[in-house]
This record gives C-alpha cells, sequence and structure tokens, in this order.
C-alpha cells in the first residue's frame, strides 16, 4: 500500500478500499492491485475521487476475465466493485 | 439477458463509434430509457462507454458476453 488509502473488510468478507484522497501515482498502482485481487477470486470495492480511474480499471479488468459494476458516490466520487466473472469460453459460459 | 431491455449491438465498431452511437441511444433514441445493454467486441470501449454513461445518471456493469465480448449494462442510477 502507497500512503493515504484505507482497506477494511466489510460485512460480507468484500475489501473495501478506499483510494479517495490518496495521491498519484499510488492511487492507480492500488487500483491495479484491486484487479489482480479481485483476478484471484476477491471482491473489491474501490471508492475513487480519480475520474481516471473509472476509465483505466474497467478495460483492465475485462481482459483478466474480472467483472466491473460502477456508480457514482457522490460529486466526482465513484464506487467500483470488482469480483471474478464467469469465465466465458466461445460464446458459451462454462 | 432480460427481453425488456433494448440491446445495441456495436459490436465492429471502433472508437469512438461505441461511445457515439452509445449516446445517441441515451439521449435521443431512447432518452429516459431505464436500462440498455450495449455489446461490444472492441476493449477500449469499456473504457470511453462508462464515464459517458454515468454522466448521464446511469450504473455500468460490465461482464464478459462471449469470448473476446462484453455486455456493458447501463441501469438508471437511483442516486
Amino acid at each position: 500500500m502507497t500512503g493515504n488509502e484505507s482497506v477494511v473488510t466489510g460485512d460480507t468478507g468484500e475489501i473495501v478500499m478506499d483510494l479517495r484522497n490518496t495521491p498519484m501515482p499510488g492511487h492507480i498502482q492500488n487500483a491495479t492491485k484491486a484487479i489482480e485481487r479481485a483476478a484471484a477470486g476477491e471482491e473489491i470495492i474501490l471508492l475513487t475521487d480519480q475520474e481516471v480511474v473509472i476509465k483505466y480499471v474497467p478495460t483492465e479488468a475485462a481482459l483478466q476475465g474480472v467483472r466491473t459494476k460502477m456508480s457514482m458516490a457522490g460529486d466526482d466520487e465513484w464506487r467500483v466493485v470488482l469480483f471474478l466473472g464467469q469465465q466465458v469460453r466461445g460464446g458459451e459460459k462454462s | 439477458m432480460s427481453d425488456d431491455i433494448p440491446v445495441l449491438d456495436v459490436r465492429g465498431e471502433i472508437c469512438p463509434y461505441p461511445m457515439m452511437l452509445t449516446n445517441t441511444e441515451l439521449d435521443e433514441k431512447l432518452p429516459g430509457v431505464s436500462a440498455l445493454d450495449v455489446i461490444t467486441d472492441h476493449p477500449p470501449a469499456l473504457s470511453t462507454i462508462p464515464p459517458q454513461a454515468m454522466k448521464r445518471g446511469y450504473d455500468v456493469d460490465i461482464e464478459e458476453a462471449g469470448s473476446g465480448q462484453w455486455r456493458i449494462r447501463l441501469t438508471k442510477s437511483a442516486f
């Protein structure tokens, strides 16, 4: 971890990573780590105040088979949920 | 995929067209629609469509929908 971020475990076992007020480049580095953890099977909730995160994360996550849900959490704040999606091969879910 | 949700298939389109076509759907063709599924096979579109949709008040759910293609489900936000 790189500084201002806060990481807590939610009531249902999900990891909540609050990156708000975390300066770059640590902010995006932690978002990248979150994708890796989600790809390994964890559910991660990111809270971010950097719009670049919602542009960067979905493509990177998708390429690792990670499903992404995003919503506005306030003015210039976003909530991003990352979790391992169902693997799809040849158009059929396995 | 629910039959009740309209589908915008932008497979074969590359940036900026997937985002532009989605914006046109939300702004002009289906203004105020409660949900829209966008199907794309262009990974960069996963970065361009969501910010525009969220600015228009939609939540975003991106899921792999086939080999090398994704479904972006846009749902009107309660926020």
